[in-house]
């Protein structure tokens, strides 16, 4: 039967063949190239649940009266989303551990993509040819930030109101456009009745399309560049060694999928996030303390609390003190992540396609480089919680934030000097892992002088230890692809 | 110990705030908040209040109440019957030192000590409310939320977990924060809208009706005892607590699933 339909189709489109070439592809096993895949899968998840919450979402803020399970607000007069989003969490069947199911799985996916990008960055994986998936990849980023924000703001509770609130003020902040763009993107004067609405669109359908079309030309480049791979014995710069994509991949990645659905229904389940009833509905002239994004956006929130309050004047326009930290720096922050394969390429003067990846070692001062912008945003992440660090610590906030102004200018530097350092002795040492160098190794000034000079990676191979940890239990040979140019 | 240097510059005071956060932490886990209740204990006769007043409270709000360089006076302002037994109920008086901040502990004396006590405080001549009278089942939970939301969430959260606050002339006061109203009492949480403790604003009767009163402290029992669905609180405090989990146990969770399913058997 099977064979009969596949005949069937075969002999009308010449799909076998195809096929034949498709289940036969290589892939390179290594447990950080299934990053990317988590971000997949957690991305699957979002549009399951998020289907299952359009049937019950109502995104207007026309008001209406809730009757339900909850009782302080059973009875009260409140916005239509809030309602719903009230009745999706009291009153609907499995409404509430859909929602949850759906914010922990957008930490999630975002979380995976950062820890996808930060694999790719420090292994060298965005080196020519492999730039456009690079910037799809950080285009991608983008948009499930987007796409977080606007799913945290619909419920139109009075913490995602604050929300609102601060990304309206954001808008404001844009010198000489600044109010005619605050007016054109709520549709008027804030809390303006469209913005919900708006997001709503945005939210399920562009942003979710958008993100789905980059997704599927990011997996095609993927497939058609092939993968790259780490450095060891049979791999070279011409041919791909790892498992077919049929059955030992298709196995992986499936079982994948259900690990990673089942972790995010486990914390959907089991784990309370944003309990919007006892946040209370909207109301433009509350506002709640403490107020935080999502994880995503603590950095935009950290910069805005950390940034010393001061005025510029520039041609006698006003530059509101936000704009520095919530325009500029994000703005900043993703042009030099798009620009970063160009800028590696014009600095490290490596234009050449590499298939083979680097280990952070062999390129010690992109590791440095990557650790020291990562601890920048830590520290501006970390600080968006000042007010609760100041609570638990019973210290007080002004403190605490200056503290945060120091470590933001102190830390950074300090971790790249650091990490410089230590890739420098671990790459001199010879050793296999991080785990296997010895501590002398750290404290033997000659690691950067002239003794043992390590470039590019290029000695690597012969310095791992003998046998190279892959002797014994191999489960049959790997199979292997040649990396034919374009194909 | 404080140190008052006129121009000592931003080292001494990054010092001075290190130092805070290490005796924040002293405080909390050694326990040193409660100096009192090892004193021994006075007769209940009518003179009781009088006793402990001038054993415990005289040595710096001075004998007749009215205060010295050490403490205010307790005959002025808001002072009397609500601020007191708000201030020795919640375990905020006595303390050891002036300069201490006053935290909320468990109370230095048993019921009817402070009982006592806050009728002799009140007979020095303090003009300010008595205790309030509460009926939480007079109240209206929703007319509660609507006035918790509009007047008290701000600064102590609207899950009343409390918070840090920023405003106040000294920036290094360690003081500045609203405190979680998770474990107050109705009449605790009445008087100090009454008396307005610390930087609290007073919200008196001319503000907020009985009922009205009544309503936000019925309220507030909801969030002691919320209808707290989904699972785990974590806290009450938002997306702080979750985005730790988020990244602990669900992209944490996921990496060590595919550091075990994408490795071959056989490699490390």
């Amino acid at each position: 039967m099977l064979r009969r339909t596949a005949g069937w189709f075969d002999t009308r489109l010449g799909t076998s063949a195809f096929v034949q070439k498709a289940l036969t592809k290589v892939f390179p096993d290594h447990w950080s190239f299934m990053i990317g895949e988590i971000a997949l899968y957690s991305f699957v998840v979002l549009l399951l649940t998020g289907t299952f919450l359009t049937f019950f979402f109502d995104a207007s803020t026309s008001h209406s009266v809730y009757r339900g399970a909850y009782e302080p607000l059973n009875g009260v007069e409140v916005s239509d989303a809030y309602r719903s989003v009230l009745e999706l969490s009291f009153d609907v069947r499995a409404g509430l551990v859909m929602r949850q199911i759906h914010h922990w799985a957008a930490l999630v996916f975002i979380g995976s993509i950062v820890a996808h990008l930060c694999r790719v960055f420090f292994t060298g994986a965005f080196r020519r040819p492999r730039e456009i998936n690079w910037i799809i990849g950080v285009l991608l980023l983008i948009l499930a930030i987007f796409n977080g924000f606007s799913g945290y703001s619909l419920p139109d509770d009075l913490l995602s109101g604050t929300g609102l609130r601060i990304a309206h003020s954001i808008a404001l902040s844009v010198p000489l456009v600044g109010t005619w763009m605050a007016f054109l993107l709520f549709g008027g004067e804030f809390p303006a009745d469209e913005i919900i609405g708006r997001l709503f669109v945005v939210h399920i359908m562009i942003v979710p399309a958008l993100i789905i079309g980059l997704l599927t030309v990011h997996l095609a480049v993927v497939w058609r560049q092939k993968h790259t791979q780490f450095r060891e014995p049979g791999r070279t710069e011409g041919n791909v060694v790892g498992s077919r994509l049929w059955p030992s991949y298709t196995a992986k990645s499936i079982g994948l999928f259900f690990a990673v659905s089942a972790v995010l229904s486990v914390m959907g389940g089991l784990v309370q996030i944003n309990p919007v009833w006892l946040y209370g509905p909207f109301e433009p002239q509350q506002v709640t303390s403490p107020a935080q994004p999502d994880w995503y956006l603590g950095w935009v929130e950290g910069a805005l609390r950390l940034v010393p309050p001061f005025d510029v004047r520039l041609f006698g326009y006003e530059i509101p003190n936000p704009f520095f930290p919530a325009v500029l720096l994000p703005g900043v922050t993703f042009t030099l992540l798009l620009a970063w394969p160009f800028l590696e390429q014009r600095f490290a003067r490596d234009k050449e396609a590499h298939h083979l990846l680097d280990r952070p070692r062999d390129h010690p001062v992109r590791t440095a480089l990557g650790a020291t912008t990562l601890t920048f945003y830590t520290v501006m992440f970390v600080a968006a919680s000042n007010d609760l660090i100041a609570k638990w610590l019973g210290a007080s906030i002004f403190g605490i934030t200056l503290i945060f102004r120091i470590l933001i200018l102190l830390l950074p530097p300090l971790v790249g000097w650091g990490t410089y350092r230590l890739m420098k002795a671990l790459a001199a040492s010879g050793a296999g892992h991080l785990s296997e160098m010895p501590l002398a190794a750290l404290t033997n000034r000659g690691a950067d002088g002239h003794g043992a000079h390590v470039d590019g990676g290029k000695g690597h191979g012969a310095a791992g230890p003998p046998g190279d940890g892959h002797a014994g239990n191999r489960l049959g040979a790997p199979a292997e692809e040649a990396r034919t140019p374009g194909g | 110990m404080k140190l008052r240097c006129a121009r000592s510059g931003w080292a001494v005071k990054v010092l001075t705030a290190l130092g805070a956060i290490a005796l924040g932490g002293c405080a909390y886990t050694s326990n040193l908040t409660n100096p009192h209740p090892s004193q021994e204990p006075v007769a209940d006769t009518p003179e009781r209040g009088r006793v402990l007043y001038l054993r415990d409270c005289a040595w710096c709000h001075a004998a007749e109440g009215s205060g010295t360089g050490r403490g205010p006076d307790l005959i002025s302002d808001t002072n009397g019957a609500a601020f007191t037994d708000f201030m020795l109920s919640t375990g905020r008086m006595p303390i050891n030192d002036p300069s201490e901040p006053t935290r909320f502990s468990s109370p230095s004396y048993n019921p009817s000590e402070i009982e006592d006590l806050v009728a002799y405080v009140a007979s020095l001549g303090g003009d300010g409310p008595p205790i309030p009278v509460v009926d939480t089942q007079a109240g209206d939970l929703a007319l509660g939320l609507e006035l918790y939301q509009e007047n008290c969430a701000a600064c102590h959260s609207t899950t009343g977990v409390g918070g840090a606050l920023a405003a106040g002339p000294d920036p290094f006061d360690r003081s500045l924060i609203a405190p979680a109203l998770t474990q107050s009492t109705p009449v605790q949480i009445a008087e100090a809208m009454q008396v307005g403790p610390g930087t609290m604003p007073v919200f008196g009767r001319d503000t907020f009706s009985d009922t009205e009163v009544d309503s936000i402290v019925r309220y507030l029992g909801h969030l002691q005892r919320p209808d707290d669905r989904g699972g785990l609180p974590l806290g009450h405090v938002g997306p702080v607590t979750e985005g730790a989990i988020g990244w602990l146990v669900g992209v944490g969770g996921a990496l060590l699933i595919v550091r075990l399913i994408g490795t071959r058997v056989g490699e490390e």
